[in-house]
């Protein structure tokens, strides 16, 4: 009895955790059309996916990141829109620069210290830059748009 | 005047530079503390805590009212929401900022983080019991946050005031350095303009002042010549074959210091046409072994007169060459003189290589005497400077010598060099870029005329004279020395001579239908009319009796304008008895074949 407990305890943790890393967390537009969704697994699974530890302003502690550079997830689309409108699950929402954020080597992290993050964590996606390996990155211009409980990128010309 | 101005434009400006640099540097002390304190985003989330905050409570107020899954999302995304704002104020670079500006929100953060740790539970799964207890403690903490988000509010209105205010004054200060350094620039401007016009005006008075010595070097030069004319024409017509040996003497050494004369009055003439760029240098085919033998005997006799080692090697030397031989000889005889002066002992090599390559003429003089020391081998090429070593009373110059050299050695593209070791001797080295002469490869005995060997000057005044009794000469010429000169010299060769003392004169005896001159020897410089003039009109009039220039110093536009107007050649003052012996043969010569 104890061990059928178990089983559907697991296999119900399992639905719940598929459950999650289906579900569309993240939504690509070009000039407002849908070009691609992402789940937490299709991040996980991304071929330009990387491991990153650095520091963040908000944060105490050096932590690791595991994220897609925003020029991957962006593609060719980088060529032919100069902006990208970047709105969060809070509400808040910013327009900037698509040069200003690739100069920087901006990345989408998903994964903190080798879990999914959760809206509490600022995920789950969260916009963010090598500020441990780049310093001089740490400053109001973008701090600013280090967008946190990111769930839509779209691509336009000003 | 000038001096204390410009002390004062110094210290001004390192004034102005010490203020303007103090100005930039607090301007970036204050844009430094400006970014510092812009660079949090402490306001945004206080702001976003309260707003976070309310919508927990609406949503909490809702689902008591009326519960419902919906409603439960929304409280659980409003909870996470509220997490994420209580975490950035109390993590990272914002609790530092709000412990030192205003401790009670960080306090009331800490709080309201430590609610929510201890009740999370309570709230995610509420019964109407703990939702109604969630709202009314949710509320009671609410009321604690007003006092603090009321000075927080006035930090955040000062804090505004104290940005403006410092953005104005940075403003202010970078338009006060903009003006200053308006400013410095024109004070500089101005100073730069004047000290410009002064130098020009200086280096106008300084070129000014330097064709008026020129001028005058010149002109000092050419009277020297007229009285050295007479003593040198003098001597020249003094009968030496009945002449005791021992009065011989005198008049050789009468003769070589008079040649001396006439060479450091060249010397200078030549130095100035230098200096005003007024030589020209006349390349010429010419034979390059018979040249270089005609400079080396010139020294021969003073070498073997101190005792000197004397020697000369040539290398792939050409038959041919084409350059300047009467500059050339110039800068040769000048150094090989020079080693010879200053040599006591020793010898003296004269070297000579054609490098085929690079087509040069590589002229080496090495002698083992005095020696330069090196602070001295710049100095010895430039005007006027005699050094130390060289200065022997016994050998002084006008000191132009090799500044001549230099000036004429890069006048004809070459260059000159010296290695010198003081106490051991020098090596002048004259490089020379010579094109390829033309000429026949075994050239005849008499085109050693184009060596520029003039064998008249060999010969001995003691020599035998030749006679023109047949020959009528007409002199055109206003200086009474001159004058006596030319006819004692015509004299001697038993020439018949008529005097006229300028061009007009000249013209109307020659128009004459029954004259029976033969040769005209005419002055350029003539009151009335000058000899130039004359010619022309001599020439225009169909009478083509041979005219030769008499003229202190011919450069080479004045041989141009004697050959444009119409002469046949020249002879320089002084005056030699050979020059006159090789017009009357020339003349005898043509009229001979005619």
């Amino acid at each position: 009895m104890s061990h059928l407990i178990t089983f559907i305890l697991a296999l119900s943790f399992s639905t719940v955790s598929l459950a999650i890393t289906d579900e569309v967390v993240l939504t690509i537009f070009e000039e407002g059309e849908p070009l691609q969704k992402y789940s937490q697994k299709m991040l996980d699974v991304h071929p330009e996916s990387f491991s990153l530890s650095t520091m963040t302003p908000w944060t105490n502690a050096v932590d690791q990141y595991k994220a897609i550079p925003l020029k991957s997830i962006l593609g060719s689309i980088i060529n032919k829109y100069d902006t990208l409108h970047l709105k969060a699950e809070n509400g808040f929402e910013v327009h900037e620069n698509i040069r200003f954020l690739l100069d920087a080597d901006a990345f989408l992290a998903f994964k903190k210290n080798g879990q999914f993050m959760r809206l509490r964590d600022k995920g789950p996606v969260w916009l963010l830059f090598p500020y441990s390996q780049r310093p001089k990155l740490d400053d109001a211009f973008h701090n600013q748009v280090a967008v946190w409980m990111l769930y839509e990128v779209n691509a336009y010309n000003k | 005047m000038s001096n204390r101005f410009t002390i004062l434009s110094i210290i001004s400006g390192i004034l102005i530079g010490a203020i303007l640099l103090s100005f930039l540097f607090n301007t970036r002390q204050e844009l430094k503390d400006i970014q510092v304190l812009m660079r949090s985003d402490r306001f945004w989330h206080v702001d976003h805590l309260a707003h976070e905050q309310a919508k927990l409570l609406e949503y909490l107020l809702l689902y008591a009212s009326e519960p419902s899954e919906d409603k439960l999302s929304r409280i659980e995304k409003a909870l996470d929401f509220l997490w994420v704002r209580v975490d950035v104020l109390t993590e990272g670079y914002n609790r530092p900022l709000l412990q030192d500006n205003i401790p009670e929100i960080l306090n009331y953060a800490d709080d309201l983080g430590e609610y929510l740790e201890a009740n999370e539970q309570s709230i995610l799964e509420p019964t109407p019991e703990t939702v109604l207890q969630t709202i009314k403690d949710l509320r009671s903490l609410r009321d604690k946050y007003f006092e603090p988000h009321h000075s927080f509010t006035q930090l955040n209105l000062s804090n505004y005031r104290y940005f403006h205010s410092r953005f104005i004054e940075t403003y202010r200060r970078n338009d006060l350095i903009l003006i200053s350094l308006v400013l410095v620039v024109l004070f500089y401007s101005i100073i730069l303009y004047t000290e410009v016009r002064r130098n020009a005006k200086l280096l106008r008075s300084a070129r000014e002042a330097n064709v008026v010595k020129s001028d005058f070097l010149a002109n000092v030069s050419h009277e020297l010549r007229t009285p050295l004319n007479g003593i040198l024409g003098s001597i020249q017509l003094i009968d030496r074959t009945k002449m005791p040996p021992s009065e011989l003497e005198h008049i050789r050494t009468l003769e070589a210091c008079g040649k001396g004369l006439e060479a450091q009055i060249s010397d200078i003439l030549d130095f100035n046409k230098l200096e005003q760029e007024l030589l020209f240098i006349e390349p010429h085919s010419f034979l390059v072994q018979p040249f270089l033998d005609e400079c080396y005997q010139s020294f021969v006799f003073s070498a073997k007169n101190k005792g000197l080692e004397y020697t000369k090697s040539y290398k792939n030397l050409p038959i041919w060459l084409i350059g300047d031989t009467v500059r050339m000889r110039q800068v040769i005889l000048n150094l090989l003189s020079n080693a010879i002066k200053y040599t006591e002992v020793g010898s003296i090599e004269f070297k000579v290589n054609w490098q085929e390559s690079s087509q040069n003429l590589e002229l080496m003089i090495v002698d083992t005497g005095h020696g330069i020391a090196d602070e001295d081998k710049e100095l010895i090429f430039e005007p006027f400077r005699q050094i130390k070593q060289l200065s022997d009373p016994k050998v002084l110059g006008s000191g132009l010598g090799l500044s001549i050299v230099k000036k004429l050695v890069e006048a004809m593209s070459g260059t000159v060099t010296v290695n010198s070791v003081l106490g051991v001797g020098s090596e002048f080295k004259i490089v020379l870029p010579l094109k390829a002469g033309f000429g026949p490869e075994f050239p005849d005995a008499d085109e050693e005329a184009t060596t520029g060997i003039d064998d008249t000057l060999s010969k001995s005044p003691e020599a035998e004279i030749p006679l023109f009794n047949d020959t009528h000469v007409l002199i055109a010429e206003d200086n009474p020395v001159n004058i006596r000169i030319l006819q004692a010299i015509l004299k001697r060769f038993g020439v018949k001579s008529t005097v006229v003392y300028d061009g007009k004169a000249a013209i109307s005896l020659l128009m004459q239908p029954d004259h029976d001159f033969n040769l005209v020897l005419m002055d350029l410089n003539m009151p009335e009319m000058d000899g130039l003039q004359a010619t022309e009109i001599i020439r225009e009039n169909g009478n083509d009796i041979p005219i030769y220039a008499v003229t202190a110093y011919a450069t080479s536009q004045d041989r141009t304008a004697c050959q444009q107007a119409g002469m046949n050649g020249y002879i320089s003052k002084p005056i030699k008895l050979q020059d006159i012996q090789e017009i009357l043969e020339n003349h005898r010569t043509a009229d001979a074949n005619s």
